[in-house]
């Protein structure tokens, strides 16, 4: 079971409200005495998204200032570190 | 967090010839209002159908409702978060992901993958038997499911060598650390080491020489509620953790092997609960 998002600050607004609460508490399972966010599956890290060395796909989206932006127009002299987020508004 | 954290640390990126973006499932307006209101100069790309996502493989495909960012509202298929480093030719060079979603590297454990030789280290000089050490670690400050690394740089001086890990019969080269409750921490990393020949014994057995650094990687706790409450209800939402550690080795040189040897370490962290407020409901995804 997930609780909430994994962002902490959504964290802590839920370890005061009231709301949350009960919703933790409907969903837990009978008998769980722990109020933690389980661990989901172990997942393969290592077999998630494209494999080192591999090539990238030819992407393009608007950025904040609504400009089209691909790899070209990203990257600097030595590349790019590209983070992929869950969502800005968690 | 994560966005505002790369923020932070953009400087240390660009310096080094690599710029930076992130990608998200939301909406162009959703990510113009958070980076105005973030202060977020770096480029945040809008993927509302996910079609990056899934062309680089990483769509988290846990679409339950616990699942889901906002309100609740939102339309699903967000990422796994993490991290590529694509090189200038667009290949991948390095990628940083988590095998639980809620643990993250920091952009300062990042750095330091990519630049060891950049991270900080304290100013101050250990001598311990036959070596000098030098803690150091990529963050200072951390939030709840923040990985960071800390290390030692163990310092040898010319002639004298410390067993590596896989060395039979001997004493290895080894950190353990006592992390605090509900913290986690990976196994280390050691540097590649030398296969040394002792003729008189005849074998051949892995060393340290000069210097070696041995990293773990550390896992602020991210899933559990009493550890945020705690924070919570802490003066400025921050709490300082002190990690002690234990470093144990055998120096030898070329003629005699010394007594095995015990240092106690320490590295001190501050987690802090961060609040990134959320944007208007008019620029949030609708589902």
């Amino acid at each position: 079971m997930r609780v909430s998002g994994a962002a902490p600050h959504r964290a802590a607004r839920w370890a005061g409200g009231v709301a949350w609460f009960l919703v933790v508490v409907s969903f837990s399972a009978p008998g769980s005495r722990s109020a933690d966010r389980p661990e989901p599956p172990e997942v393969p890290v290592e077999q998630r998204g494209l494999s080192i060395g591999v090539g990238i796909p030819a992407f393009q989206a608007p950025d904040q200032w609504n400009r089209p932006r691909d790899f070209a127009s990203l990257s600097g002299p030595r590349g790019l570190v590209l983070l992929f987020v869950r969502s800005a508004d968690w | 967090v994560q966005l505002v954290e790369l923020q932070e640390a953009k400087d240390r990126f660009t310096r080094r010839g690599l710029e930076l973006a992130a990608v998200t499932y939301d909406s162009q307006a959703t990510l113009r209002e958070f980076a105005a209101a973030q202060h977020v100069e770096y480029p945040l790309l809008a993927d509302p159908d996910s079609k990056i996502i899934r062309a680089f493989g990483v769509l988290d495909p846990d679409n339950s409702d616990f699942n889901r960012a906002g309100d609740g509202s939102a339309p699903q298929d967000m990422a796994y978060p993490g991290y590529f480093v694509i090189d200038r030719s667009g290949k991948v060079q390095e990628k940083f992901f988590e095998a639980i979603y809620s643990d993250r590297h920091t952009p300062n454990n990042v750095f330091g993958r990519l630049f060891p030789e950049l991270i900080e280290k304290s100013r101050a000089r250990l001598r311990a038997a036959h070596l000098t050490l030098r803690t150091g670690q990529s963050d200072v400050v951390a939030a709840p499911g923040n990985r960071v690394t800390l290390f030692v740089d163990v310092a040898l001086p010319r002639g004298v060598h410390v067993y590596a890990p896989g060395a039979s019969g001997y004493l290895p080269l080894e950190l353990r650390l006592d992390a605090p409750e509900r913290f986690e921490t990976r196994p280390p990393l050691y540097p590649p080491s030398r296969l040394m020949d002792l003729p008189p014994i005849h074998e051949r057995v892995p060393v340290f020489e000069k210097k070696a650094r041995i990293a773990v990687d550390l896992i602020v706790p991210g899933r559990s509620r009493a550890f945020f409450s705690s924070l919570d209800e802490a003066p400025d939402h921050s709490r300082l953790v002190e990690i002690p550690g234990t470093l144990r080795y055998q120096a030898c040189d070329a003629k005699v092997c010394y007594r095995p040897a015990e240092v106690k370490l320490l590295w001190r962290l501050t987690v802090k609960l961060r609040d990134v407020p959320r944007v208007s409901p008019e620029s949030r995804r609708k589902g």
